[in-house]
């Protein structure tokens, strides 16, 4: 048989091959996850941003900059990023300009912060109608599209007329250009008046941005190959690599496969050969990953201070080990078995065709749960998760003491009486000293 | 573009999208995940897409964009300039998809949408953002390297 042959009897093969169905379902309910799971950053963001306007107002970048006329408030506005205070500090950064209007509503993006991996878009927004408003943004690509992180909201108590920033991460492949940048506008008079009814958002306006950054401004990823093992609380990690960009300095790393433990979470700082410190990210995306054991963890970026080497020290790892027995909890008689030491159960109420498990998380012990079964074992769909210091499903119990939260997690496709919830941390190492190790940077390509 | 849109235009194209994928992964259950992923992918930003009628294009560049995410996750690719001195007769001594899976991606991408997937050589270009000319001389080179000689069905 020649090859033209083959190729005939290869194609009437894939002819004949059945095309997997069920692609548009499983995304359509994959969209509704995210549309749920990118939110909750913005209320991460809520709570952080008053704890760090109070710092960094008074440091040596900020003062620096302010002697930039027409920049002394953006940097005011960026108390809560080093990386992004040291990105105007040293003019990485690009005026827009555009307005749109609409229903009396007016914004202006004033300037955009751009590397291959984060965008930040910083707008104003004047009304002679609305005196209070929030704004919620969306981004989004005409053609490629990179893998979405988190979208987070910077300032969101920020009044009408002050500058306002958002902040758009990916994970892989770089942000593109032409950007599509919406901002829906919520009336929090009309908002507040509402919450006692069933709450439901009053957007009063929605405008839409096509913003076109200067790619030839963006500046190119550094990329420094480490390959060097370290064992942290009994476990080994291999650090594959460092990227550094403007706005965050990458850190990426594989667990061992013959860890009895995967890594639920990372606490390390970065030193440089000068002295200066960079610690984890106050706000937005802070670590990645996919569930083969590599992980990306952030912090602070070094990329305008000439580092010739930086130390890394490790301060805390969260395990969750791999044999860890599942919480069960029993959907009739609202009970629940095996619960870890900082988890106190709630109770578990049905919403529709949903339940909402309710639980008491102590803060220093992150997230309570990452996986859910059902009494089956098949996986049931995670909807939303929520933290608040008021358990909204259970309206009549009090607000959370200091240093808990209430963790309310809506699982759909639950079938039976029962869920299982998979504990997110089992063990915790903390370093009575850290755990160090000095990486050169030489530059080497991309992974 | 709404849901419905969607649907009925992503109907339309799905099994030449899961033959690309098959082709480009190799097997069969890395295809449906990246066609679960792509569609993931359209639909969270098909808002942004202005011409609904370069659907097509914009859909398989994204399945492309997924499939060689997972090949350079799997490492299997091989640079343009890594072919060895005795590729033909390597090439030749495979079966025909192997052979198409080990082509170097700028090679295996043009031969696939063109000869496996039904793409014209502007589409192929357009979905590989690449001048016509340059998709038009790594195909000649991808059919050399095959041993395959299409003639007619080049059109096809």
């Amino acid at each position: 048989m020649n090859r033209n042959d083959e190729y005939r009897r290869l194609m009437q093969e894939l002819d004949a091959l059945p095309v997997p169905d069920g692609s548009l379902r499983r995304a359509k309910r994959r969209e509704r996850i995210r549309k749920y799971a990118v939110r909750p950053l913005s209320a991460v963001a809520a709570v952080l941003v008053l704890f760090t306007a109070l710092i960094n107002l008074s440091s040596d970048v900020a003062y620096a900059a302010a002697q930039i006329p027409g920049l002394r408030e953006l940097v005011r506005a960026l108390t809560f990023s080093r990386s992004l205070q040291d990105a105007v500090c040293n003019e990485y950064v690009q005026p827009v300009g555009l307005t749109e209007s609409d229903n009396d509503v007016q914004v202006t993006v004033d300037y955009l912060i751009l590397d291959e991996k984060n965008l930040t878009v910083f707008c104003r927004v004047e009304s002679g109608k609305y005196p209070h408003l929030a704004a919620e943004p969306d981004f989004s690509f005409s053609l490629q599209e990179p893998c979405l992180l988190g979208c987070s909201v910077n300032n969101p108590d920020a009044r009408n007329g002050e500058l306002r920033s958002f902040s758009l991460n990916v994970s892989h492949g770089s942000i593109p250009s032409p950007v599509i940048f919406r901002l829906k506008l919520k009336d929090l008079d009309q908002s507040a008046a509402d919450a006692a009814e069933n709450y439901t958002p009053v957007y009063v306006a929605q405008v839409e941005f096509t913003l076109e950054p200067d790619l030839s401004l963006v500046a190119r990823t550094r990329h420094f190959e480490v390959g060097r093992d370290v064992e942290i609380g009994g476990h080994k990690l291999r650090v594959r690599s460092i990227d550094i960009l403007p706005t965050s300095m990458s850190l990426n790393v594989t667990e061992d496969e013959a860890n009895t433990s995967a890594l639920a979470a990372l606490n390390f700082y970065a030193v440089t050969d000068r002295g200066d410190r960079f610690d984890t990210p106050r706000k937005g995306v802070t670590a990645h990953g996919d569930t083969h054991g590599n992980m990306t963890y952030l912090v602070e970026s070094p990329f305008f201070y000439d580092a010739k080497s930086v130390t890394l020290c490790f301060t805390r790892a969260d395990w969750r080990r791999k044999d860890a027995e599942p919480v069960r909890v029993d959907l009739v008689s609202g009970t629940a078995e095996n619960l870890p030491s900082a988890t106190r159960f709630i109770g578990a109420r049905r919403e529709g065709d949903d339940w909402v498990v309710t639980v008491l998380q102590n803060l220093d012990a992150r997230q309570a749960f990452w996986q859910f079964f059902g009494g089956d074992g098949a996986p049931c769909t995670l909807l939303s998760s929520s933290t608040s210091v008021v358990p909204f499903t259970f309206p009549d119990l009090p607000v959370a003491p200091d240093g808990w939260v209430y963790e309310e997690y809506t699982l759909s496709d639950l079938s039976g009486d029962e869920v299982w919830l998979q504990p997110y941390v089992t063990d915790v190492w903390t370093a009575a000293t850290p755990v160090e190790t000095k990486i050169e940077l030489k530059e080497t390509g991309k992974e | 573009m709404d849901w419905k849109e969607f649907t009925q235009r992503y109907e339309g194209i799905k099994a030449r999208l899961y033959r690309t994928a098959l082709l480009y992964l190799g097997d069969a259950s890395a295809a449906e995940e990246a066609l679960d992923e792509t569609v993931c992918k359209a639909l969270h930003s098909c808002r942004g897409l202005r011409q609904p009628e370069y659907f097509n294009t914009w859909i398989t560049r994204i399945l492309l964009n997924v499939c060689a995410d997972e090949r350079k996750r799997k490492k299997k690719w091989m640079n343009l300039s890594d072919i060895p001195e005795i590729a033909a007769e390597s090439y030749d001594s495979l079966p025909l998809r192997d052979a198409v899976a080990r082509l170097p991606k700028e090679l295996s991408s043009v031969v696939i949408l063109r000869y496996f997937s039904g793409y014209t050589l502007k589409e192929a270009a357009d979905i590989l953002d690449i001048p016509q000319g340059t998709a038009a001389t790594r195909q000649r080179r991808a059919l050399a390297l095959l041993r395959l000689d299409l003639g007619e069905e080049e059109e096809a």
